[in-house]
């Protein structure tokens, strides 16, 4: 049964790209990888790394672009979520420093920070969208901002190679009386089975940086890449079956998918199966690499740029996150 | 670092021939551009001499322009040459232009090289060497072609002062390329001789290494180079007997380099 849709909108988005390009061929040289591997395995022909700004340097700019594309000013928010694999620092959350760099006046708005690694933004987006409807929140700024290079592992190339800087953010605020923009359903579930195929053991209580028996490599992401896409392959098609009869929207209606750009392989997989139009899943891993969860608002945002997704249209938002979860939000844009 | 250099706008037309022409003589690249796909592509080219550094910027945004040189001096010292090569040219009738034009071709032609030159000669060590590409729009006015010209001649006095400021520090080269086919100049029906953009950039190299600091073209251009020095007026006149032609050649089609 379809649900009732709650009539909220993204009126604003923005993205923030670091300025240094960096190829895969520069990384082959540098990690000691044979050419052409990064391309063929990851699909990742080029990324950006970030060269010396913080995590909510780049949330604050992709915040600005998003203000003011919604013609806001930073006192018109009354929260503020971080949405990102990538803290500033372990306390306070990083919304905190975004609502000051921002110049978002002290007190005004709520800021706190949700972490689902790549799913984090969509988390965020189906949290504030229910508080909006309820009338908690009237305007909502939600960004992700990742700083993936400090946690690389030069000696996992799989991971090393796969992962991107960048910022997107997202304004949301209630859709006003004949606008079409409505969220019309979400839905997260998580696999905790998969829990170890994705993570990063240090920074916590379990190994304290302070732990001598700490190791440098435990602050570093692991990843089990054949792993994850192997539970992922069998997770996503009932997740989507189940999604589509509860939403009432059959794969092949939307009009643009954006999904998290997990790896060349996870993204051909999603184009070829599932009833989606080809021509309509949004793919630009080849040029951003995997930015975490900065990955699916800035694919969005970037589809938004270059029209393929217009106000009115159908989108589906859909990936995977450690965790292991699959989530998956449908909105009208 | 021995041989180092930093081209802006080097994902086409002369831009890319100074980089190939510089990665052939073993230096270190660091190239910018506007086109990201470009750039790599240009990457590509370059992998049998040396694997540059890629920066993607809008130089005609100032904040997007010093986050440039932020990034490019978090991970290198100053290239030992710095080579001004982008350049936006807005032909058309002046009244004519977008009003945004006018902003954004004094910014990426001027205020982006006086920045750059700014922030990479403060820094330490000092660039040896800064060229400005220029152009014959630099030695005399061109009609229709009102904000390259006069932006282009606002950066050789740049470079010109520099020259005597900077004397002893680092070495500051101006270029006159001639009219070259690039797609800057692509879109216009200039009833005139192209050159061809890879022997140009070969050519300023070649003279920069000599030790050059004026580098010239011995062609065609040098005709109203020197009629506007020694016959302004007659220049105005001849001008304005080919306004029709001037106008209809440089006819704006939009901003696209």
């Amino acid at each position: 049964m379809p649900q009732h849709p709650l009539a909220i909108k993204i009126a604003g988005l923005g993205k923030y790209l670091p300025e240094k390009i960096v190829t895969s061929a520069e990384l082959e040289e540098q990690l000691d990888i044979p050419s052409g591997w990064v391309a063929q395995t990851t699909g990742v022909v080029s990324r950006r790394y970030a060269s010396g700004e913080t995590v909510s340097q780049m949330a604050t700019s992709a915040a600005q672009s998003a203000l003011c594309m919604a013609g806001m000013q930073p006192s018109d928010l009354d929260a503020i979520i971080g949405a990102s694999a990538s803290v500033q620092q372990a306390i306070p959350c990083t919304a905190a420093f975004v609502q000051r760099e921002l110049g978002a006046p002290d007190g005004k708005s709520a800021c706190f920070d949700i972490n689902a690694t790549c799913l984090g933004f969509v988390f965020a987006l189906q949290t504030a969208v229910h508080l909006i409807a309820a009338g908690v929140y009237k305007n909502v700024l939600i960004f992700s901002s990742e700083l993936a290079t400090f946690s690389r592992n030069p000696k996992q190339w799989e991971s090393a190679v796969l992962f991107g800087d960048g910022a997107a953010a997202a304004i949301v605020t209630a859709a006003q009386p004949g606008e079409a923009s409505a969220l019309w359903h979400s839905r997260f579930v998580t696999y905790s089975s998969g829990a170890e195929l994705t993570q990063l053991v240090g920074g916590g209580t379990l190994h304290h940086p302070n732990d001598p028996a700490t190791t440098p490599e435990m602050n570093m992401f692991d990843m089990d890449g054949p792993g994850v896409f192997k539970k992922a392959a069998r997770l996503v098609p009932p997740f989507l079956d189940e999604f589509s009869k509860t939403s009432g929207i059959k794969n092949g209606d939307y009009d643009q998918v954006i999904p998290h750009q997990a790896s060349g392989h996870g993204l051909k997989l999603l184009t070829a199966r599932f009833g989606f139009h080809p021509e309509r899943v949004f793919n630009h891993i080849h040029e951003r690499g995997n930015c975490i969860a900065a990955s699916i608002p800035l694919a969005l945002t970037e589809a938004v740029e270059a029209g393929r997704v217009k106000r009115g249209d159908k989108v589906l938002l859909l990936g995977t996150g450690a965790g292991l979860s699959v989530g998956g939000l449908a909105f009208t844009f | 670092m021995d041989k180092s250099a930093l081209i802006t706008g080097a994902g086409g037309g002369l831009g890319r021939g100074l980089a190939l022409a510089l990665a052939r003589r073993g230096y270190h690249l660091f190239l910018h551009g506007r086109d990201e796909s470009k750039l790599r592509a240009l990457a590509v080219e370059l992998e049998p001499y040396s694997r540059p550094s890629l920066y993607r910027a809008d130089l005609s945004d100032p904040v997007a322009c010093s986050r440039f040189i932020d990034s490019l001096l978090a991970e290198t010292a100053p290239p030992r040459l710095v080579i001004h090569n982008a350049a936006l040219m807005p032909a058309g009738e002046f009244l004519t232009l977008p009003a945004a034009e006018i902003e954004s071709t004094f910014a990426v032609n001027l205020l982006a090289p006086a920045e750059l030159t700014r922030r990479l000669c403060a820094a330490s060590p000092a660039p040896e060497g800064v060229m400005f590409i220029l152009s014959t729009a630099a030695r005399f006015p061109q009609p229709y072609n009102s904000l390259y010209s006069a932006s282009k001649a606002g950066l050789r006095f740049l470079a010109e002062s520099l020259q005597v400021e900077l004397a002893g520090r680092t070495r500051i080269c101006l270029a006159y390329p001639p009219l070259t086919d690039t797609p800057m100049t692509a879109r216009f029906a200039l009833p005139l001789p192209k050159a061809a953009p890879l022997p140009v950039a070969e050519r300023i190299i070649r003279a920069y290494e000599r030790g050059q600091n004026e580098i010239t073209w011995l062609d065609w251009e040098i005709m109203p180079v020197l009629v506007y020095r020694l016959l302004p007026r007659f220049f105005r006149h001849l001008l304005q007997s080919k306004r029709e032609m001037l106008k209809n050649a440089l006819k704006h089609e939009g901003n696209k380099v």
